[in-house]
């Protein structure tokens, strides 16, 4: 007899991987519904995997070093708290870094394989930076007040941050970024 | 003034899967032309990877886990608790691949979209997903015993390069099957 089972496994997994089906299936038909502006320029696919997996990476990063803080005691569950403050800071200031040079990486990265981009590099900054900002600032709410609720009801936020901001960081980057161009083209 | 550490630390490595993210969009970049052909493809995108951080992400962590338990040695990975892990992972990526086709179909039909089809969406979102999720079990063993190698705890080093590289066999797959069932023009 293993520990391990795996219908059991499969048995836990399901609801949690139905729910983030569906979710996604909802970033993929926004996707569907714009098709026409990305097939006419293709450059603009390069942002979507990279737009969804920055703004989870740095929720992800934001929540396990808010439950870390919040269980040696260095944070306490108040948003006048100074400490949880400077981490909020940190994180957009994080967003902002890994957005910006992801940017330029991408624009070199392009030209450089012959994909031509439909603007310059400062129109590509612009859009990367205001998509970026505003996943972020939702993206942190949504951990700070994950991780507040869940510890201050004795829950342990661990096992909740990362898949409620993977899940909303991929429907809302798709979602804000089709806006975003949008308004640029 | 020495920055902070979540800058020195957190940075690199958001900026290193931010690298493995810019190469999965130039490979969705390159779908351009089968995307065109095979209206629907483009809905699966999102959901395949995502499922793929779900499943696999899911797995890697537990055999950390494993390991930390003593449940799986450094001299005996294969054994069998790590079966039914693989074989939990295995028919979660074939089950819900299937599930995503099935879903992706008949939502991009209910929006009034055109679909290349049930049959060929289905078979695509499930031999792409599935061979991804067998191609991962074998870089999540890589990784394990890597790890081991360097002294290093399975549990810092297993999330962030299987959701990297997830990503990349993905888009790769889905990429490479959709050519094979839509024809090479």
């Amino acid at each position: 007899m293993t520990f391990y089972r795996w219908t059991g496994i499969v048995q836990q997994s399901v609801p949690a991987l139905v729910f983030l089906v569906v979710f996604n299936l909802v970033a993929g038909q926004i996707l569907n519904l714009n098709e026409p502006i990305f097939l006419a320029f293709p450059f603009l696919l390069i942002l979507v995997p990279v737009i969804n997996g920055v703004g989870g990476n740095v929720g992800t990063v934001l929540g396990a070093r808010l439950t870390s803080g919040l269980y040696t005691g260095s944070l306490s569950v108040r948003l006048t708290d100074r400490g949880l403050q400077t981490q909020i800071r940190d994180a957009l200031a994080l967003y902002l870094l890994t957005f910006t040079l992801l940017a330029i990486f991408i624009y070199g990265a392009a030209v450089g394989l012959g994909v031509t981009p439909p603007f310059g590099v400062e129109v590509l900054l612009f859009l990367m930076l205001t998509t970026g900002l505003m996943l972020a600032g939702v993206l942190i709410l949504v951990t700070v007040a994950v991780a507040l609720l869940s510890f201050s009801r004795g829950l342990d936020p661990d096992n909740f941050i990362t898949p409620i901001v993977t899940t909303m960081g991929d429907l809302l980057g798709i979602a804000l970024l089709v806006l975003v161009l949008g308004a640029i083209l | 003034m020495p920055l902070p550490s979540v800058y020195r630390e957190a940075l690199p490595v958001l900026l290193l899967s931010g690298l493995g993210l810019v190469l999965a969009g130039l490979l969705f970049q390159e779908m351009e032309g089968i995307l065109r052909r095979t209206p629907g493809l483009i809905v699966m995108v999102p959901v395949l990877i995502a499922l793929r951080g779900g499943v696999s992400g899911a797995m890697g962590a537990r055999m950390g886990s494993a390991i930390h338990m003593g449940l799986i040695e450094r001299r005996n990975l294969w054994n069998e608790e790590a079966h039914q892990g693989v074989l939990a992972a295995v028919f979660l990526s074939l089950t819900l691949s299937a599930l995503t086709g099935v879903l992706g179909h008949f939502t991009t039909v209910l929006l009034g979209l055109p679909s290349a089809g049930l049959g060929k969406l289905v078979l695509i979102a499930t031999v792409a997903g599935t061979v991804a999720g067998l191609l991962q079990v074998g870089v999540t063993f890589a990784v394990l015993i890597l790890a081991f190698r360097r002294g290093l705890d399975p549990d810092n080093v297993t999330t962030p390069t299987l959701a990297t590289v997830g990503d990349i066999l993905t888009v790769l797959l889905l990429f490479l099957v959709a050519l094979l069932v839509g024809g090479i023009p």
